[in-house]
């Protein structure tokens, strides 16, 4: 082996190995970089073509291997349908909450001054990431922004994380990298939504600085407050679960369900301008 | 110019074509592995250009495997989200090595293949854990080590098998068939 570290051949590695060093460091220092643009744009159209295959092959053994389980989804869904049909004694109050609701999430009409992009479809996903983080193929020829947030009709979904010029990539709600303000539909009361690896696992964030003495229970609808100016106000993010004292004892934290499913999104839309984008970094300027 | 009047020495096909034809088939193999990591649901995934690399450098020498080795880790920087280069980096190195120590100390076999690249592959676990979960200390970070990095490294060392079977497969086709001779058989020897 002691000629080879004394070779042109080992010289010639090492020069490749510089090179990466280089390009690593580029990566690091620029937000978007050439190559991983390149690679992108290079095989976007594979990418999506791989991901329809692996869709329709996926889709057709979940229908052979769960027909049992949607069977007694089915039948359970149906109990709750019966239930909710003898809960519409209280008419009123169900219809101005449904009304409520159907303004929040019904985003192309209610929300004025929210532009959407076109539907995104997910041409990939992030290998082995916890936080099911998905590639799209809307970029920056399609107005797509860093930061931009990211949505379906159930509610938001994440944000746009790295943008290319042809592809997108999605960084979802789950991730420990995003914090969001949100408040409760029905109290009005506020908090901080956060993710962990732990949550994301079982699918769900911790909304954080509750107040002690908040009047919020197990399924009230939490939807974003807008206040950052990343995210406009009024997009359903999820349903509280469990809450308890925080550990610092001064606030109470909730778990939190989010409406959206990351892992099994096929078309997103991107929200690329809305009132008051941007508004707290002006701000802070 | 003195031709070689014997027929069967001539190959069918030439070995610049056998060549091309083998660096095709990689490069195609390449494009579908990265895609089968980007494909599918969000579980662990299996990063088959890991032992595919490591694989074609068995069977390769230094340079090309090095060149491999880079170009498949870029792609697995972009399909794994990792800082561009990282992989590459790495992958780079390892599939130099790999090469080297074929080249020169083991023999080309499928247990010196599975030594060689689970070592690699236990190098860049760690080295990926560490860099990019375990210095940062966030809350639950050992949960992905054990629910997605070591059922994708337990899928890839499956996968590895297979892989190694096809490179092997396609080294035997389009690899070039070179034929040691005898040094009593070799007339141009001037023997004292």
């Amino acid at each position: 082996m002691k000629e080879f570290f004394g070779s042109k051949k080992f010289i010639v590695i090492a020069c490749i190995a510089a090179f990466l060093i280089g390009i690593m460091i580029y990566a690091a220092v620029s937000s978007s970089n050439a190559i991983s643009s390149a690679v992108g744009t290079v095989f976007s159209p594979v990418q999506r073509f791989s991901q329809r295959i692996s869709d329709a092959v996926t889709d057709a053994l979940d229908m052979l291997i769960n027909a049992r389980k949607y069977y007694e989804e089915n039948q359970s869904l149906k109990e709750q349908l019966a239930e909710l049909y003898a809960q519409i004694s209280d008419y009123t109050e169900v219809m101005q909450e449904n009304d409520h609701l159907r303004e929040m999430i019904d985003l192309a009409s209610s929300a004025d001054g929210v532009e959407l992009s076109e539907p995104c479809t997910v041409i990939g996903r992030v290998a082995n990431d916890v936080y099911g983080s998905f590639f799209i193929d809307k970029g920056e020829k399609d107005g797509i922004e860093y930061y931009d947030p990211v949505v379906t009709a159930n509610g938001i979904v994440g944000f746009v994380t790295e943008v290319e010029y042809t592809y997108s990539k999605v960084t979802t709600i789950l991730s420990n990298e995003i914090s969001l303000g949100v408040y409760c539909v029905r109290t009005g009361e506020t908090g901080v939504i956060e993710g962990s690896y732990e949550l994301a696992l079982d699918g769900r964030v911790r909304m954080v600085y509750i107040p002690l003495e908040c009047e919020m229970t197990e399924g009230d609808i939490v939807i974003t407050s807008g206040y950052s100016g990343t995210v406009p106000q009024g997009i359903v993010l999820g349903t509280l679960g469990e809450t308890s004292i925080a550990s610092n004892g001064l606030s109470r934290s909730g778990l939190i369900t989010p409406t959206v499913d990351p892992y099994g999104l096929k078309t997103v839309f991107v929200i690329t301008d809305f009132d008051g984008k941007g508004s707290a970094y002006e701000e802070e300027q | 110019m003195k031709k070689n009047s014997n027929a069967s020495e001539s190959p069918a096909v030439k070995p610049q074509v056998k060549t091309a034809i083998k660096w095709t088939v990689f490069a195609v193999f390449t494009v579908f592995m990265y895609t089968a990591s980007t494909s599918g649901g969000a579980s662990s995934k299996a990063l088959l250009l890991f032992p595919f690399a490591a694989a074609v450098a068995v069977y390769e020498s230094e340079i090309p495997s090095a060149i491999l080795g880079s170009a498949a880790g870029l792609l697995l920087d972009v399909s794994l989200g990792k800082l561009t280069g990282f992989t590459a980096l790495l992958m780079c190195l390892f599939c130099a090595g790999i090469s080297a120590l074929f080249s020169r100390l083991l023999r080309k076999n499928i247990v010196n293949y599975l030594l060689a690249f689970s070592l690699a592959g236990g190098i860049y676990l760690y080295l990926d854990y560490y860099f990019y979960y375990k210095i940062w200390g966030y809350e639950g970070y050992r949960l992905v080590l054990t629910h997605r990095l070591i059922p994708s490294a337990l899928k890839t060392l499956a996968w590895s098998l297979p892989v190694f079977g096809a490179v092997y497969l396609i080294e035997r086709l389009c690899g070039s068939s070179r034929k040691p001779k005898l040094e009593e058989q070799d007339k141009n020897i001037e023997r004292v």
